[in-house]
């Protein structure tokens, strides 16, 4: 009974809540003990605030029966990335440079959320300072996190853990950040469903910084409707954060049953990273998600990119490098020998950035952008591949590195458009498959609603990763 | 455009430049391949045509449905 209850989506245990059919406290300690079985192999926390988390939900409990019901999320356990600054609790970003690190504020997102009644569990594994440059090298202070579908491979990343807490159902939902694709990724890897917001919709204050101009927050959920609802509570302007747009909020859990009938959806076939192009198996996700979408009332039409994918990710590397650099620079002076490799690499690059190259990344930055605009108007949202392969073992350090490389997640860090990792299938071997739905600026309600319809008609959300512990499977 | 190229010796003497001490032999390797990457990445680049496209400073996407 009580491991049932972490295979419940947000929204449904936020209905049963709302309900009085589900207990706060029973739902918050059934992820702990899940996390106190599986974890140890999952290896998705970094930290878990267990008494914290406790108390939150005795008082969501208490809240709910005095008939102050604080929403969808009230009761709701979640985790986050632990580059979100969290007072009073340890936020180390998983560097050894920060292993004594306790913030004395939140970030805005996790103030929101507790506005919203979800309940913290904890500080999630990622890669060091949320940033690196693909690889894996086992070098951190905190081993790798674990892909639930098969723990033997990568998570995706930067946000590791995140990915794999929600997949292997050690927290209802998590907050990633995402620079070139760190949310999206991990969702793919893990069969999630990830949204990079728009360039400026959620607030990014009390986000360990990686790079200024690139920088997003979003959820990783195992439902669109899930994202949706975490999506209504972080959104909107945040005065600390000079990039947060102001502007009303849009209610995204709300119109998320409508369908897709009359849509327009441009579907990107033909599309590489430097002549590699998506695995047969994810092509035919994505064709798969096309077919269906059809099926479904939505007109699909063919589109090319207006640039091919390594203009973006050339511009976004270098703007990337520039600033993750200034942001770190005394640390990589000073004690660059105590960071990770992937780390350490992208100071490297960093230090020898010219600054012309910079501003002309920063130029052609805006000129991707506007063109991009021009073709998403022209529909309601693009179809294109995410990852390009399923998730590598870790055995194959070329692999993992080809993982984070050969992606069409960069080009909307690029042009600050809204795009979402939709789980699309499982390959031969189980993996998770991934597709990527990108809409205008701030249109993140269509492509919410597009993933959930196809949620909805395909069987996908019904199957989740096992773990053998002991040789019991859970 | 530049045909700017590293050195084991050029990084040895630009990061002593800066303060950068803790490099070991296997670092300094490390930082030429990442700055000889880096040097590629600005060259290719492209440059705008017209003086009059500016940065983006800070990028600040445009709503355009839906507001």
């Amino acid at each position: 009974m009580m491991d049932d209850l972490t295979t419940l989506s947000a929204a449904a245990a936020g209905r049963l809540i709302a309900a009085g059919a589900l207990s706060p406290v029973d739902l918050v300690e059934a992820f702990l003990a899940r996390i106190e079985v599986v974890d140890g192999q999952v290896k998705s926390y970094l930290l878990v605030m267990a008494d914290a988390a406790r108390a939150a939900a005795r008082q969501a409990e208490q809240e709910i029966a005095a008939g102050k019901w604080r929403g969808p999320l009230h009761g709701i356990p979640y985790a986050v990335k632990d580059n979100y600054f969290t007072k009073g609790v340890r936020t180390c970003a998983g560097s050894r440079l920060l292993l004594d690190h306790v913030p004395d504020f939140n970030a805005t997102a996790i103030d929101r959320l507790t506005e919203a009644g979800a309940i913290l569990l904890g500080k999630l594994n990622t890669w060091e300072f949320g940033t690196g440059t693909g690889g894996v090298h086992f070098d951190l202070p905190f081993e790798p996190a674990r892909n639930p579908w098969n723990l033997g491979h990568f998570t995706g990343g930067s946000s590791t853990g995140a990915g794999a807490s929600v997949a292997a159902r050690t927290a209802m939902f998590a907050l990633g950040s995402d620079t070139g694709g760190s949310v999206r990724l991990p969702a793919a890897a893990c069969g999630l469903q990830g949204i990079k917001p728009s360039f400026g919709l959620v607030s990014r204050y009390g986000i360990l910084p990686n790079c200024w101009s690139l920088d997003a927050a979003g959820p990783l959920c195992w439902t669109a409707e899930d994202c949706a609802l975490v999506l209504d509570a972080i959104a909107g302007h945040d005065p600390a954060d000079p990039t947060c747009v102001d502007r009303r909020p849009v209610p995204y859990a709300r119109g998320i049953g409508a369908g897709v009938q009359g849509e327009v959806i441009g579907i990107v076939r033909a599309i590489d990273m430097n002549g590699i192009g998506a695995d047969e198996a994810v092509a035919a996700g994505v064709a798969h998600v096309a077919a269906t979408l059809e099926a479904l009332g939505a007109r699909i039409v063919e589109i090319t990119l207006p640039s091919p994918l390594s203009a973006y990710r050339r511009v976004t590397s270098l703007i990337n490098w520039t600033e993750s650099l200034s942001i770190h620079e005394r640390d990589f002076v000073e004690r660059g020998d105590q960071m990770g490799q992937a780390l350490r690499d992208k100071m490297m690059s960093g230090f020898t950035v010219r600054a012309v190259d910079y501003v002309a990344a920063l130029r052609v930055r805006r000129e991707l952008a506007d063109t991009m605009d021009r073709l998403l108007r022209t529909v309601d949202a693009l179809l294109l591949p995410c990852a390009f392969h399923t998730a590598p073992p870790f055995a194959d350090p070329t692999a993992v590195t080809a993982f984070t490389s050969h992606t069409a997640t960069s080009v909307f860090n690029a042009t600050g458009h809204p795009a979402m990792s939709l789980c699309c299938g499982f390959d031969a071997d189980g993996l998770p498959l991934s597709a990527q739905l990108a809409g205008n600026w701030f249109d993140e309600a269509t492509l919410l609603r597009i993933a959930h319809a196809y949620e909805q008609a395909t069987p996908w959300r019904a199957t989740r990763p096992t773990i053998s512990v002991q040789g019991v499977t859970t | 455009m530049s045909k700017l190229t590293w050195t084991v010796a050029d990084i040895a003497a630009f990061a002593a430049a800066n303060d950068v001490m803790w490099l070991s032999p296997t670092h300094l390797d490390r930082f030429v391949e990442r700055a000889n990457e880096t040097a590629a990445a600005g060259r290719a680049v492209p440059r705008m045509a017209s003086r009059f496209v500016e940065p983006a400073h800070v990028f600040q996407a445009r709503p355009t449905r839906g507001s």
